[in-house]
């Protein structure tokens, strides 16, 4: 389900993008939290379907995020869904970026035998 | 930054994660709640310093995920809207007694 970008972005006279056209964690979070509550409240884990389920998920949440008004971001969706049997994880993520612009957002569900993170990164196209 | 300059950036970042991710997860570990949050940093923190290193014009996403080993499965998926030219993924995965580990990197072009 890959869609192969044909357009580039050049580069803008733009140092920072304006106050509206930013990445807004809240805005984002409220996104993935709709979608991860939509797709997976009801859903038991199954390897068969996890794998194109976890694709799925990624892909809506980066078709509604760029919905969003964030003209010059390029954007990255992860997402992890694992079976629940009581066993201890942890996600965590780091970057080296422009602090002022770039930011991300992270969700987590979690269900009968089902848990899911999803993390949104933003990261500012000069 | 040409394609060719990516291309190898983008394997010397897996090689490097992944010697990170051994020299801090060693065969012998256990899952330990105490420990866990300090592995994940220090992973992510080597992993991050080499790269700035490397002096390229790239930004660095490091994600760090590990499991307990009891048989539950896991799936990971990324997308990315991005230039597809410039930009790129690798993701290392570690096979520990105790331990389910994957790193990804997102290398972004400036």
């Amino acid at each position: 389900m890959a869609v192969p970008a044909e357009y580039g972005m050049s580069s803008a006279h733009r140092m920072e993008p304006r106050d509206d056209e930013k990445f807004y964690p809240s805005a984002v979070k409220k996104i993935v939290n709709d979608i991860l509550t939509e797709k997976l409240t009801g859903v038991s884990y199954e390897d068969k379907f996890a794998q194109s389920l976890a694709l799925e998920i990624s892909n809506l949440v980066k078709i509604k995020c760029k919905s969003l008004k964030m003209p010059r971001y390029k954007i990255i969706v992860q997402t992890f869904i694992g079976e629940n049997l009581n066993q201890g994880l942890r996600v965590a993520s780091k970057s080296l970026w422009n602090p002022k612009f770039d930011n991300y957002a992270s969700c987590s569900f979690m269900s009968g035998n089902l848990f899911a993170v999803v993390i949104v990164f933003g990261s500012y196209y000069e | 930054m040409s394609l060719e300059d990516d291309e190898i950036l983008i394997d010397e970042l897996g090689n490097t994660a992944r010697k990170v991710m051994e020299e801090v997860i060693t065969q012998d570990l256990y899952f330990d709640p105490e420990n866990i949050n300090s592995w994940c940093q220090q992973i992510m923190d080597h992993c991050l310093k080499e790269f700035g290193k490397l002096a390229k014009p790239f930004k660095y996403i490091v994600t760090c995920f590990i499991m307990q080993r009891n048989g539950a499965g896991f799936q990971c998926a990324s997308t990315c809207f991005w230039d597809t030219k410039t930009d790129g993924i690798i993701s290392v995965t570690g096979d520990f007694p105790n331990l389910n580990c994957l790193v990804t990197i997102y290398a972004v072009h400036v």
